[in-house]
């Protein structure tokens, strides 16, 4: 697997829900998608920034990955429904459904392929990159296009407690990209995906990255806490350890990020959830 | 096409629907269509609509029947992958906290999912697909592909999407709903939705009682519209005819069609465009629709669960509701049930944002 191409539209978190209109005219997006819903828009806004310089995909398949989904369009929704009794507006309630963000980024990219939305709330980027290796293995070899959207709700909106704490973590909104294939393509990969696992344990961790004579020096490391603990435990150092206690759409975008800005050839992405790990390593710099 | 993939089976199901569950379905189907409710959702103007109806159902109990009626042992499936498809999420629960609590309250999407299974103790990670009305369907296909390319042993998964307030007020809105559905009938005038929990456990071992097997399938996005495919029915024969690609069946291998036929107006005309295109001769066409209502993002999962309990009960189920001849779909479905079950039928399954899924099962080889 090779990561071609990567794209972030992110923005700071606000109440106000500032209007993306300004962003949609920038990025030549059709009209059509002011009613599309801002969960849609904000996915457009990053597809189209992570293809932004490629030339045409034409045959893409097309996967997006969320925690929340159009959380705040569903308490739009409710509001409608269940506290004032009226009907819903219909694009409001077709756009409560996530793969409508798959309806308006293959139609602003004019692409053809299969498309996915599937929700995880603690590897979503991971989750949605294993679909697309699984594609390729049992159906098709086209480029996979993956995004992480995640929106910011309302300041009104109540998320009650032990279920979900959106508003305490969440400070971006928006989406971040990557275009992922496993044949080449006509620009050079930014990197190749050397492990790409899920639900590991903590000693498959290691040999997995002993498989790699990964030394701890010639990696990039993004972990949350409990990762971080196993590794302080395993190496015994702590220099070339840095913490995501971000958000997951924030973890995403500062997977990009890295990706782009790191000087280290390895890079590692590590996080525990449930008592075990997902593990993504990439090389970078790769032909 | 890749070819050194695993056979994937069927090893164990549960079902419930308005019609009945795994256990009595196929004689309910036999029978006749379930019993529909009429559901007031007091709501503007929107008059009470009809509704297949559960009154109670427990999920975690669907999922741990379905495990019973493996022959997979029980500990291993409680550390399996758990594969959600659902439309609705968590609205049921959201809508519920808020009338209790005057605020909106939002859940995370797929917290609900995550209590199921804490529930049951399994420890097994959890996907969630939500696309529309191919929830399932696609949950069915991704979970086919990670045991067919080796990534799992086993999946355990769930078709889920039960009766709230915003999904039946936005089809209304949207003005596709209708009393009774009448799959490719000239009448037809929308759909009735329906509850559905049904569970599917794939593996690569038939269970020792039957031998259905997940051949495969394909999905493919369609920017016709929002709301539908297109109605020339393109989209919809690509993704049919990648599917015989990817399962390396010919058109004439086909001995069965499970439509999508929800009696939509231009649904169907999409389909029935998409089917003559993709076969010079159509085998025979049914919709289980009319029997349990259009379960949404849970179809996949009781569409195919019934299917297997109607085909092990020894017939292919009629479509009821068809009565007129549509000259412009030209397609007459099933009238009667038929009795020689076929050895590859086709699943289709079509919903918003363009999605659409077919599933290839093959049937006691």
């Amino acid at each position: 697997m090779y990561i071609y191409q990567t794209g972030t539209f992110l923005q700071p978190a606000n109440d106000k829900r500032t209007s993306l209109k300004e962003h949609l005219k920038a990025a030549n997006c059709s009209p059509s998608l002011r009613r599309a819903g801002r969960f849609n828009q904000l996915a457009v806004l990053g597809a189209k920034a992570c293809c932004s310089g490629l030339d045409p995909l034409s045959e893409c398949n097309l996967i997006i990955t969320t925690v929340n989904g159009p959380i705040a369009n569903t308490g739009i929704l409710l509001e409608s429904v269940i506290q004032q009794r009226q009907i819903p507006m219909p694009f409001n309630f077709m756009n409560s459904q996530n793969n409508s963000a798959c309806f308006y980024v293959a139609q602003a990219l004019a692409i053809r392929g299969s498309s996915l939305v599937c929700m995880h709330s603690t590897a979503p980027i991971e989750s949605a990159m294993v679909l697309a290796k699984i594609q390729w293995a049992s159906a098709n070899s086209r480029p996979v296009l993956v995004g992480h959207v995640d929106e910011w709700t309302l300041p009104s909106y109540r998320h009650p407690t032990g279920y979900s704490t959106e508003r305490q973590t969440l400070s971006m909104e928006g989406s971040s990209w990557f275009l992922l294939s496993n044949e080449p393509m006509t620009t050079q990969p930014m990197a190749r995906v050397l492990e790409l696992t899920l639900s590991i344990s903590a000693d498959e961790v290691i040999t997995t990255l002993n498989q790699h004579n990964c030394h701890i020096s010639s990696v990039t490391w993004d972990l949350d806490q409990a990762s971080k603990e196993l590794l302080i435990s395993i190496i015994k150092s702590t220099d070339s350890l840095s913490i995501n206690t971000h958000s997951p759409l924030e973890g995403t975008e500062q997977f990009s990020r890295r990706l782009k800005e790191s000087k280290e050839l390895l890079y590692c992405r590590l996080h525990q959830t449930s008592g075990n790990f997902n593990l993504v390593l990439l090389k970078r710099n790769v032909a | 096409m890749p070819v050194d993939l695993r056979p994937v089976y069927i090893n164990g199901y549960s079902h419930l629907t308005a019609l009945g569950d795994e256990g009595n379905i196929a004689k309910q189907a036999q029978q006749g269509i379930a019993k529909q409710a009429l559901i007031n959702l007091e709501i503007a103007d929107i008059p009470a609509i009809h509704y297949y109806q559960l009154p109670t159902a427990n999920c975690s109990s669907l999922i741990s029947r379905a495990i019973e009626n493996s022959s997979l042992p029980k500990e291993d499936l409680l550390r399996s992958h758990y594969l959600f498809g659902t439309s609705s999420m968590s609205i049921g629960n959201n809508e519920a906290e808020t009338i209790t609590n005057g605020d909106i309250s939002l859940m995370r999407p797929d917290q609900e999912h995550q209590n199921i299974i804490d529930d049951m103790t399994a420890v097994g990670p959890i996907f969630t697909f939500n696309t529309a009305c191919t929830s399932s369907a696609n949950a069915l296909l991704v979970a086919q592909r990670m045991i067919a390319t080796g990534i799992i042993e086993h999946a355990v998964i769930i078709g889920i999407d039960r009766l709230n307030k915003t999904t039946l007020s936005g089809f209304s809105a949207l003005q596709l709903l209708s009393n009774k559905i009448k799959p490719f009938d000239r009448a037809r005038k929308g759909v009735v939705l329906g509850d559905a929990i049904s569970v599917i456990i794939l593996t690569t071992e038939p269970h020792h009682e039957y031998h259905y097997s997940l051949l495969g399938g394909a999905n493919q996005g369609d920017t016709h519209s929002p709301t539908g495919t297109d109605e020339a029915g393109q989209s919809i024969t690509q993704t049919i005819n990648e599917a015989l690609l990817n399962t390396q069946l010919a058109a004439e291998d086909i001995g069965l069609i499970k439509a999508q036929a929800a009696g939509s107006p231009t649904n169907d005309l999409a389909e029935a465009n998409g089917l003559k295109l993709s076969f010079s001769t159509l085998p025979p066409v049914t919709s289980l629709k009319p029997y349990i209502g259009h379960t949404l993002g849970a179809s996949g999962c009781s569409e195919l669960s019934l299917l297997i309990s109607c085909f092990r009960a020894g017939f292919i189920p009629a479509c009821p509701g068809f009565n007129a001849f549509d000259e412009g779909l030209a397609i007459t479905p099933l009238t009667s049930h038929h009795h020689i079950i076929p050895r590859y039928t086709l699943l289709n399954h079509f919903g918003f944002g363009g999605n659409n899924t077919v599933l290839v099962l093959e049937s006691g080889h």
